[in-house]
């Protein structure tokens, strides 16, 4: 059993392969502790935020734990896209943070595909894959163009994701939304119109509003993982993943087409970060609103970090960071800030960024076992 | 008198025995090598006598006197000085401000850069270190540098010398100025701690050489009293053929031909100028050369790093118009790259997703783009076994592995692909006697398959001793083709340095 | 072994976790038979000195009379401060303390909205809960059919379904208002102040609402003097202060002397603007009383044109609290005290001949003289009053 996890979860025959799990653990549990000594400076209860915090965030039975389970898997459908946008491009060395702009774009083309007449009178099963292809056509081009930047004209893949983020905001928020995808006046809506009956994702636990988007989230988290770790077209983004940031040219020489590869890998990374997207508006909002101020492509990135940019560890920290969310605006009836689970989510990257502290801790505590049992014996042997 | 004497060295660290109960005595004004394969436990030692580890047990002595050595600092005090492999130096910096970094001359807090220009330049005469003290770092060659390096310790009143590996960045008359600068030095009544693993060297200026093996003392021998193979056997624990075998070359076709070869350098200057030769099948073709003379260059084409701005590459007799990575793979070449961390392995990867790079894509590691992993342990299993690396276990990472072991990995990844023509670029650097008679063996093994080999090395006695052509680069050009029983080191020595041109061969 | 430990460790402080939120008993409640009144902000949340402030002055100001502390809890206030909190329009409205308490959730993210009115209905057992701005419509609208028994308000917007129709569940009192009107007003006194015959307009979005500021501007502006020159843009956001400084800037380039905005958090970069200038330039606020805020720019806000969102979410709270409650679209007009101006720096800029016109046309807004038009197109072809 033990083995067998080993084998799928973590890399095989890896002497330390727990610490993979436990450095995640470690730091969540840290960033815990020093958000209940937040909570106690300023003067409230620790025990009353994190009961109510988690009594709300549909890890735990509990009153209500139907809805809050159905909001929390809703919110983490959202935030493993986005975190696998990140998680895919930082496999393949590159530094994504066009997140939030394949989300907003993924979004706005899940709105339209929605919404736009010849899509709209189609039957729901051929419908709703069809949003979906276009979805990630065009977050996948939205990536893409970041990546085609990166591989034929050595422009940092940083600057052009966050530039298109802009472009993207700007091109629907202050253009499409208000200008030619605007809903009728007449209809006294705002944003554009709502999208047809067949677009919208089916439920799958009433009453909540639980749809299947986690089920196909959860699918093509699994894609990926084959994608990564089976094949050769992963194989190589993973040589690449190693090797770009660092200047070596190894696979470069060995014969792989980096540049192709750069771009496929950010075509591939918008593709499902845009997915988030048309969860948001196929799921939750049924339209694109005039205003989406969402941070889900932000949030993305402190997801893949928590994870480890690992696909199995991208779902759980999207769980965790769903979680709190969900968990969060219910603190505020204890009286504290509805940003208090961000600020956990904080600590939480930050502690991971320490992971390198962390694992060394982690050594010394084993190595001094180690030493102190060597001693032990040497000193029977005497 | 003793200038260092060290008592009973031990160092552990997790896992490994770097020092086990060394002893050694240094006397004043001698000139002392320590020589060892790679992780003998050289370094480990120089880095306790420089402060930067502490020993696990044992007394270090300095001109008699019992020291604890905690820092480079309490080194430093001590007259304790370290040339490092990789310099420290500024390179925007003039060479007189190098020198004084850290310890300034001033007038009053005004940092006073006449003064310590004369003090520079007084110092270099004093110790015949000739440098211009005006000249900016980065514009010296790298021999010059490390004269400055020198210059800097002897300043801080240096009396015990260390030495790290310092040939190994140097062209072969850099190092014969190097020699002379150490016994300018020896004269001047320094102490000098010469690390190397390059036994040629150790042998031509050390007074007495001590051998280091798996971190255990194995003997020291004096100047004059033992001979190159004598000294191998010491360091490697068994006898080595440092004679390279000589195999006759059976000449087959033109594999690779180059016609009017230039390529620009990554300075944006003209770094190869027309440049024409050939490689048949199962001959060893040597380019000769100082670094940075035109071999990145001609290398970078090869493999369509870069695009020439003029010439041809022919494969097989077809030219290959627009040359990539891929497509001249695909033609039938294997590369063994310099710098094995840059080109040539992933580093965080496993022995068995190493080896596969570059053929990952053929059958049986895959198929459809789905990697058969079981396909690829069998093939690593085997590979390992052949090409002897150590540790034998597929999952080990290519970081963990020591330096010969990560170029044996290269040498089984690329010689197990399908090709006709190696390109073998320095593929010895860095390494130990025992990995490097490996390396040439494999290149022999290699030719008598029939391949074509272009062997790119800075190491004459490598050219002389593997190739069946030579064709000497310099400044770009190729100044001259000869054969090894036509020529000697030395006139092939004058050819690199540009003061030497022989007609070429007819081609 | 240690490890083994250590996760074992682990996995029992998780454990004991589970078990302790699992069943610990719901925090203990005083019984008190107080009404609850709940309200869900949109994502601007607390503290955006506009909408959401204004409703929640409403609520725990006027219907709780408590104030918020910062970082969390009421505590009371004192009945002086309590007559302190009424604007001067609303002074005779006789505005007393209902004695609910309110329950309030700041939403982080549009997908909140629902379980925010989720928790507010199911497990604080609200009797109203209140949703502030047009983008809960359809929040609001789905929990009302949700939740029937919940009686439910709106601000800004009439309830919408998943598809975004209209709808007009028994349960629910949409608030809107007319802004056209205090629009009027304000273009009114920017007429009399300006010196230059120029005047800016800087707007969020060319959504209804603001739509209806806009025309009721101009045609303020028309009513006084025709020939005084607009300069209007739409920045194409509610959030971004460095937009609505970068347009007020270059109004003020192209001569204009009094800016008006109806652009949320945006319009904070015109004040930031305009206080950096000084005198001549005017600004005028939105919504609030701007004038009134230090942060912006107190010395140089001429008026602001009040929605008295404040007002109207007292009201509703009135409703459920007198049992008065009725569904369907309230329109909060100028003779409801729904919206209005402030007097801020009116008197400095205008002559008390000026100002007694203004009065005038409000009062003839009020008896139905005549009507301001709500949508921008339509002020070219109306007629203004002559005769105040």
């Amino acid at each position: 059993m033990k083995d067998v996890l080993k084998r799928i979860v973590f890399g095989k025959r890896e002497k330390y392969w727990w610490m993979n799990a436990l450095v995640p653990l470690i730091s969540i549990l840290l960033a815990f502790i020093v958000g209940a000594i937040f909570i106690k400076i300023t003067g409230r209860s620790p025990v009353v935020a994190y009961k109510l915090l988690f009594g709300a965030s549909g890890l735990f039975p509990g009153p209500y734990w139907k809805s809050h389970f159905a909001e929390m898997l809703l919110s983490s459908s959202m935030y493993i896209a986005t975190g696998l946008g990140f998680a895919i491009a930082a496999k393949g060395g590159l530094f994504n943070i066009g997140a939030e702009g394949h989300f907003i774009v993924g979004g706005i083309a899940a709105a339209y595909l929605g919404y736009a007449k010849p899509f709209a009178g189609l039957p729901k099963f051929i419908h709703l894959p069809l949003i979906i292809v276009g979805v990630m056509l065009a977050g996948g081009i939205w990536g893409a163009i970041a990546g085609y930047l990166k591989a034929k004209r050595g422009i940092h893949e940083v600057i052009t994701t966050i530039m298109l983020n802009w472009i993207a905001l700007y091109l629907i928020e202050a253009w499409l939304v208000i200008g030619p995808m605007e809903a009728a006046v007449e209809t006294g809506i705002s944003g554009t119109p709502y999208i047809s009956l067949s677009a919208k994702l089916p439920k799958i636990l009433p009453p909540t509003r639980l749809n299947i988007s986690i089920i196909i989230i959860l699918a093509v988290t699994f894609l990926i993982w084959y994608l990564f770790y089976k094949t050769t077209f992963g194989y190589e983004i993973r040589t690449m993943g190693h090797t770009l940031m660092f200047g070596m040219e190894a696979p470069k020489a060995a014969g792989i087409n980096v540049e192709r590869r750069t771009i496929q890998t950010m075509f591939i990374a918008g593709a499902v970060a845009a997915l988030g997207g048309a969860f948001m508006v196929l799921g939750v909002l049924f339209q694109y609103p005039p205003i989406f101020e969402g941070g889900y492509g932000f949030d993305g990135i402190a997801v893949a970090l928590i994870g480890q940019n690992e696909p199995l560890g991208v779902i759980l920290a999207g769980i965790l960071i769903g979680a709190l969310r969900t968990g969060a605006t219910t603190v505020q009836l204890a009286h504290i800030p509805k940003t208090f689970p961000s600020i956990i989510e904080g600590f939480t990257v930050g502690f991971i960024a320490l992971q390198m502290l962390i694992r060394y801790w982690i050594m010394k505590l084993i190595q001094g076992r180690k030493k102190s049992v060597q001693t032990e014996m040497g000193g029977g042997a005497k | 008198m003793k200038a260092l004497e060290v008592k009973g060295i031990v160092k552990q660290f997790p896992g490994v025995l770097a020092n086990d109960n060394i002893n050694l005595s240094i006397n004043k004004g001698e000139i002392y090598a320590i020589v060892g394969e790679n992780g003998a436990g050289k370094s480990t030692l120089m880095k306790i006598i420089y402060g930067l580890y502490t020993p696990t047990s044992g007394e270090i002595f300095v001109f008699d006197k019992k020291v604890d050595i905690k820092t480079p600092y309490d080194a430093i005090g001590l007259k304790i000085g370290m040339v490092h492999q990789e310099f420290m130096l500024i390179p925007r910096f003039t060479v007189t401000q190098n020198i004084v970094l850290g310890d300034e001359p001033s007038k009053g807090i005004v940092f006073d850069y006449k003064k310590a220009l004369n003090e520079v330049e007084e110092l270099s005469e004093k110790f015949g270190l000739k440098v211009d003290p005006a000249e900016k770092v980065a514009n010296l060659p790298v021999g010059i540098q490390q004269r400055v390096e020198i210059l800097k310790i002897l300043r801080r009143g240096a009396e015990i010398l260390i030495f790290d590996e310092p040939t190994a960045v140097l062209t072969p008359e850099e190092t014969e100025d190097l020699f002379k600068t150490l016994m300018k030095l020896k004269k001047n009544g320094k102490t000098i701690i010469f690390i190397s693993h390059k036994l040629k060297e150790v042998i031509a200026i050390a007074d007495r050489i001590a051998v280091l093996r798996r971190g255990k003392l194995q003997g020291i021998v004096e100047r004059g009293k033992t001979s190159e193979v004598e000294l191998a056997r010491m360091v490697v624990g068994r006898d080595v053929v440092l004679k390279i075998p000589k195999a006759e070359a059976k000449v087959g076709g033109t594999v690779v031909s180059i016609r009017d070869l230039t390529v620009k350098s990554k300075r944006g200057i003209i770094g190869l100028k027309e440049v024409s030769f050939d490689v048949c099948a199962g001959e060893i073709v040597g380019i000769a050369g100082v670094e940075g003379n035109g071999q990145a260059e001609l290398v970078n084409a090869l493999i369509g790093f870069t695009r020439p701005i003029k010439g041809t590459i022919a494969f097989d007799g077809e030219e290959i118009r627009v040359i990539t990575p891929f497509n001249i793979r695909k033609k039938g070449m294997a590369y063994i790259p310099k710098d094995r961390k840059m080109r040539g392995l992933v580093l965080p990867f496993r022995s068995r997703e190493n080896i596969i790079m570059g053929q990952h894509t053929l059958y049986p590691f895959s198929k459809n783009g789905v990697l058969n992993n079981i396909e690829i342990d069998k093939f690593t299993t085997k590979k390992l076994e052949e090409f002897d690396v150590r540790p034998r276990d597929i999952h080990t990472r290519a970081r963990n592995l020591s330096g010969g072991n990560q170029q044996k990995l290269i040498l089984a990844k690329e010689m197990s692909m399908e090709h006709k023509f190696l390109l073998a670029s320095q593929p010895t650097r860095g390494l130990d006697i025992g990995a490097m008679e490996f390396v040439y063996h494999k290149l022999i093994e290699e030719k008598e398959r029939g391949m074509a080999i272009l062997l790119i090395s800075l190491e004459l006695s490598e050219i002389m001793g593997l190739s069946d052509r030579i064709l000497v680069l310099y400044n770009g050009e190729i100044v001259g083709e000869t054969t090894p029983d036509k020529t000697t080191e030395e006139e092939l020595g004058l050819m690199m340095l540009g003061l030497k041109k022989q007609k070429r061969v007819a081609q | 072994m240690r490890v083994k430990k250590l996760l074992a460790l682990l996995l029992v402080v998780v454990m004991v976790g589970v078990v302790f939120v699992g069943c610990a008993p719901a925090e203990e409640e005083p019984p008190v038979e107080t009404i609850k009144i709940g309200l869900v902000t949109d994502v601007g949340g607390r503290g955006d000195r506009s909408f959401n402030d204004s409703a929640l002055r409403g609520l725990e100001t006027w219907a709780g009379k408590v104030k918020y502390v910062k970082g969390g809890g009421y505590e009371a206030i004192t009945d002086a401060e309590f007559d302190a909190s009424i604007p001067e329009d609303l002074k005779d409205r006789n505005i007393q303390p209902l004695g609910v308490s309110a329950k309030v959730l700041e939403s982080k993210d549009k997908k909140d909205y629902i379980p925010n009115i989720a928790s507010l209905v199911e497990q604080e057992k609200c009797d109203l809960v209140i949703g502030v701005g047009f983008m809960l419509a359809g929040a609001i609208g789905e929990s009302a059919v949700k939740y029937p028994d919940t009686k439910f308000m709106l601000i800004d917007a009439p309830p919408v379904d998943e598809d975004g129709n209209m709808i007009d569940p028994p349960n629910v009192v949409g608030y809107l208002f007319n802004e056209h009107e205090c629009g009027f007003l304000v273009g009114a006194i920017a007429a009399y102040a300006t010196e230059a015959g120029k005047v800016g307009y800087i707007g969020g979005m060319p959504i209804p609402p603001v739509l209806r500021y806009e025309a009721g501007y101009r045609a303020g502006l028309k009513t006084i003097d025709p020939s005084i020159e607009i300069i209007g843009q739409y920045t194409g956001s509610f959030t971004e202060p460095a937009l609505g400084k970068s347009a007020a800037e270059s109004q003020i380039s192209q001569g204009c002397d009094v800016l008006f905005h109806a652009a949320g958090a945006t319009g904070n970069g015109m004040f930031q603007s305009i206080c950096e200038r000084g005198a001549p330039y005017w600004g005028i606020g939105v919504d609030v009383d701007m004038g009134l805020d230090e942060n912006l720019c107190p010395a140089r806000t001429l008026t602001s044109s009040l929605k008295h969102v404040d007002y109207a979410t007292y009201l509703a709270i009135k409703s459920v609290v007198e049992d008065t409650f009725h569904s369907g679209l309230i329109i909060m007009t100028l003779k409801d005290g729904g919206v209005g101006y402030a007097p801020d720096h009116v008197a400095d800029a205008l002559t008390q001949d000026q100002i007694d016109k203004v009065e005038h046309l409000r009062e003839m807004m009020i008896d139905g003289v005549f009507e301001v038009p709500t949508d921008p197109p339509d002020v070219d072809n109306w007629t203004p009053p002559t005769d105040f």
